[in-house]
């Protein structure tokens, strides 16, 4: 048991998750693109809050948090859902052989049927040199599967990031493939811009 | 011709009593009975409960209503159809489970409940 929470927690030191699940659901998700690499651990304590470690990387520096992820808003109707998320989180970072605090604050909207998903976030990860992502995404399910089937969507993900008042935008095409409890995305374009996404809870 | 119209009829029928033999396999309760000599015994009866849920659009997200429903001790089953959006929930004989405990799981999962069917 305690080397299974060891695994968990050694897991959680760098993630991407599912903001908040089910009361007294865990969720691990790692998240490596061609600008960051992110790991998150969460528990949720209820439907509406998560704390967990978080973990973010970027070539400028590296973060280590404890955050908490507060679902503000859901609306659950016939055959659609929509959510609004919160996040914060405080911690150290880590900049050449300098450190300090670091934060993050983040904000993410979504959309979704069983055809169509749509979701938009910001985050902003708070340091000496600060990063701001600006993302969107739209995605369509190619085939409406069973609850036990492997499920698949094609998205598009748009990328606004700005640091130290330099911007770069960028598209990148990926595809989403989940069975059970077990969640992974692939993406990648032609600009040498590539997404990897394993994300799982129980 | 007029063969050609019983035949029709009696396929017609056959097709409709196997549509309602189906139904009928999802009826909310099942009796099995088994006869010794002259004394029948109910050996089990099943009851299923079907849970409309609101929202419930994504299997992955879905996980949770599924996990915690199996630690009931009165659920033997569950049943996820994102179809039609219900939860099935086989009960172990002779045990219960209350529209507010059904109900306290779905909201835990995040979701609403349209309407729970007995």
């Amino acid at each position: 048991m305690i080397i299974k929470w060891l695994v968990w927690l050694v897991l959680s030191s760098c993630l991407v998750a599912h903001p908040v699940t089910w009361s007294g659901g865990r969720v691990m998700s790692l998240m490596s693109t061609d600008q960051m690499t992110d790991l998150k651990a969460h528990y949720s304590v209820s439907p509406r809050v998560s704390f967990g470690l978080h973990s973010v990387g970027f070539d400028s520096f590296n973060m280590v948090m404890a955050q908490a992820n507060n679902l503000l808003a859901r609306w659950n109707a016939t055959g659609a859902q929509a959510n609004v998320y919160v996040f914060s989180g405080l911690g150290v970072a880590q900049h050449g052989s300098k450190n300090g605090w670091g934060g993050h604050f983040g904000l993410q909207a979504d959309w979704e049927t069983r055809r169509l998903y749509t979701f938009v976030s910001y985050d902003g990860f708070y340091h000496d040199d600060s990063i701001h992502l600006i993302r969107s995404r739209l995605g369509v399910a190619p085939y409406l599967g069973r609850y036990d089937d492997v499920h698949a969507w094609i998205m598009l993900q748009s990328t606004l990031s700005i640091q130290s008042d330099q911007s770069t935008w960028s598209v990148l095409p990926l595809l989403r493939l989940f069975k059970d409890n077990v969640l992974v995305e692939l993406g990648a374009n032609f600009s040498s811009r590539y997404l990897i996404t394993a994300m799982i809870h129980f | 011709m007029n063969k050609k119209v019983i035949l029709m009829m009696m396929l017609m029928c056959s097709v409709s009593g196997f549509s309602m033999s189906q139904s009928l396999d999802v009826s909310n309760a099942i009796t099995t009975n088994s006869t010794v000599g002259s004394v029948t015994h109910n050996v089990s009866e099943i009851s299923i409960i079907r849970v409309h849920v609101n929202g419930m659009v994504c299997s992955f997200c879905a996980q949770g209503i599924e996990k915690t429903f199996q630690k009931h001790e009165g659920v033997s089953d569950v049943v996820v159809d994102l179809e039609t959006m219900i939860v099935a929930l086989t009960l172990v004989p002779s045990m219960s489970i209350s529209d507010d405990a059904i109900r306290q799981v779905i909201e835990d999962a995040g979701y609403s409940i349209e309407g729970i069917d007995r």
